[in-house]
């Protein structure tokens, strides 16, 4: 997990004597000390995370091949989590849908962050008419609801998993962009950015020695709050049948219209995946929250 | 206050604009034109493909034949006029079919915004007045857990769950409003209003509570109970109203929020709303019909965030002065 360089990083701002690596695992135990929650879903992460990188070894039957098992058998020794309409082992088609999830979910975070970071830092930064013009079409994105931008997108783009994760991360960056570039425009009234501006540093260079540190932490809060809703939004396509194409597993799918025939027979297609997915949103969200408080308290209203 | 609301009126024309545009270079960029998707739908029913003069005259009747800016002024001016062309598939006005579908989603978003506001404040004004307490914290516990629910995950749920153990299944048909039959036409939106809106009465609670927390600390509620208010009074009456500023420009933000939601509750409870019209619309590549409702709805955001910006000056003189 990328938890510990992470917090070692921004805490290295009121260092208190211990230096290197040596801080961290005393960074993660103060860190659990003061937000239990944030460490309980840490730690839920990082078995989905293991789980689903270690998949392959993991699961006990192939999730794409049908009839490992007799159809829509409930939950037991051999199928923990029963079996589906085409006698698909539910389990293993869970553990392949993190698998989904995690992809899509981070893919379209980091993307869509890196996004928000450039075109905030841009607008915020220089301001004048190119910042009015890139708010504008800011406002136009978050206008759209987003499901009909995702669908109208993805219908010009095609159906392809990295298509969603573009889509995804479009529509986000254009949303959080606007964060960043208020905290930029917050930071460039600073005075260590006009002390640095009068000994005559360029634009380029305030900005990638002035401004971005100082919104690190920010960036941070942002992947670790984006994360579970992107999720839910890859899950919602999937549900509709316009994300990640069959028959490679995500919960979204496992839920969607489709089968809801069989569930009335056979609940466990329903509650698996439900579970799952309420269950990662859940950690995500409670992990995010508990980093933002640890590391820009000042953020925690928003 | 009349200059501010001229100006943030004047604010939505560039955004307006900038919609449309959105709406019209995306159907540009199309891979295949619409007409090509007709034809696909031709040769599934068995019958003849669209050649030669007819597709041209359809290109003609969609304005794809023309420049993309003059197409964009076509466009814009005809959605001045609320007119967003006509259905490719079945030939009916665009405007009618929205006419038709909105109400319902109308309805189902009023209902769930107007419970998940009146639930989300009231307990989060319970949980901040008795912060720290258990009550708070299971309080606080079950927001979390509304917020982490997906939508569509809860409304199959709910539908499954509650066919299995009570028998009961959220009406297959839907009824269409009649003034003699009320109960009949409102109580088919019950449940999908209470689960389209769950998330937003979360994020409304956690919002009131913070927020109130934060303005009791300050020096005129400390004021309005040193001179001898009961606590009710300058809970209520001091502090509640400007706790509630940040929480009404929220809703705004939340509206589009709503709107996407309701595409997925209307599909899951089969109710005939703008959201459902949208999918049949996108499985059936009817690009009018998805222009119209991505149009439609972004201006329903817009002037959602317009109305909370003027209320916003309203609720709070420091920003009416400042604009």
């Amino acid at each position: 997990m990328t938890t510990a360089p992470v917090l070692e990083a921004t805490s290295g701002r009121s260092a208190t004597g211990a230096t290197g690596l040596g801080r961290v695992p005393s960074t993660i135990v103060r860190f659990g000390r003061r937000q239990p929650l944030g460490a309980f879903s840490a730690v839920v992460l990082i078995v989905l995370v293991l789980s689903a990188t270690l998949a392959d070894v993991v699961v006990p039957y192939d999730p794409i091949r049908n009839n490992v098992g007799p159809n829509l058998e409930g939950p037991d020794g051999t199928h923990l989590f029963g079996t589906d309409h085409f006698g698909r082992d539910v389990f293993s088609r869970i553990v392949y849908g993190a698998r989904t999830s995690l992809y899509v979910g981070m893919g379209a975070t980091l993307l869509g962050v890196l996004a928000a970071t450039l075109l905030g830092a841009v607008s915020g930064y220089l301001g004048g008419k190119l910042d009015y013009f890139l708010q504008r079409f800011v406002d136009v994105a978050q206008a759209i609801p987003p499901l009909i931008f995702l669908l109208g997108v993805l219908l010009v783009l095609g159906p392809r998993t990295e298509y969603i994760i573009l889509a995804l991360g479009l529509r986000t960056g254009l949303s959080l962009s606007r964060i960043v570039r208020g905290s930029v425009i917050d930071i460039k009234a600073e005075d260590f950015v006009e002390a640095a501006r009068s000994f005559g540093a360029s634009d380029a260079r305030i900005l990638a020695r002035h401004v971005l540190p100082n919104i690190f932490a920010l960036i941070i809060v942002l992947v670790s709050t984006t994360i579970g809703g992107l999720i839910v939004a890859e899950a919602a396509l999937s549900f509709l049948g316009f994300g990640v194409p069959p028959p490679t597993p995500s919960w979204g799918g496992m839920l969607s219209v489709d089968g809801r025939i069989y569930m009335l027979a056979a609940p466990w297609l329903l509650i698996a995946p439900a579970f799952a997915l309420t269950l990662v949103v859940f950690a995500t969200n409670m992990f995010g929250d508990a980093l933002r408080d640890e590391l820009d308290p000042r953020l925690r209203s928003a | 206050m009349t200059k501010y609301i001229l100006a943030r009126l004047a604010g939505i024309i560039p955004t307006t604009l900038l919609l449309l545009l959105t709406v019209v270079v995306l159907v540009r960029l199309l891979p295949g034109s619409a007409i090509d998707a007709l034809e696909a739908q031709a040769a599934v029913a068995g019958t003849s493909g669209i050649t030669g003069e007819a597709r041209a005259a359809l290109e003609q009747r969609l304005g794809l034949d023309d420049p993309l800016p003059l197409q964009y002024v076509e466009y814009t001016w005809n959605a001045a006029q609320l007119d967003f062309g006509q259905s490719v598939l079945r030939g009916e006005p665009v405007t009618n079919m929205i006419e038709r579908t909105l109400p319902v989603t109308l309805v189902l978003g009023i209902m769930a915004l107007v419970w998940a506001t009146v639930a989300g404040m009231t307990i989060g004004l319970i949980s901040a007045v008795i912060r720290g307490s258990v009550v708070d914290y299971v309080l606080r516990s079950i927001s979390i857990l509304g917020l982490s629910v997906p939508n569509f995950a809860l409304a199959t749920l709910v539908i499954v769950m509650s066919t299995i153990w009570w028998k009961w299944s959220p009406p297959v048909t839907y009824t269409s409003f009649d003034a003699s039959a009320l109960w009949t036409y409102f109580s088919q939106f019950f449940a999908p209003a209470l689960v389209l809106g769950l998330a937003l009465s979360a994020v409304v609670m956690r919002l009131t509570r913070t927020q109130l927390l934060e303005v009791l600390g300050h020096d005129y509620v400390r004021t309005a109970r040193a001179k001898g208010l009961p606590e009710r009074t300058a809970v209520l009456r001091h502090a509640l109203p400007n706790a509630l500023i940040p929480v009404v420009s929220t809703l705004g933000l939340e509206v589009a929020t709503l709107i996407s939601g309701a595409v997925l509750i209307e599909a899951i409870f089969g109710l005939p709303g703008m959201g459902r019209l949208l999918l049949t619309a996108i499985s059936e590549r009817d690009y009018p019909v998805i222009q119209g409702i991505a149009v439609v709805s972004g201006m329903f955001v817009i002037f959602a965030n317009l109305f909370v910006d003027i209320s916003y000056g309203w609720l709070n003189p420091r920003v009416r002065v400042g604009a």
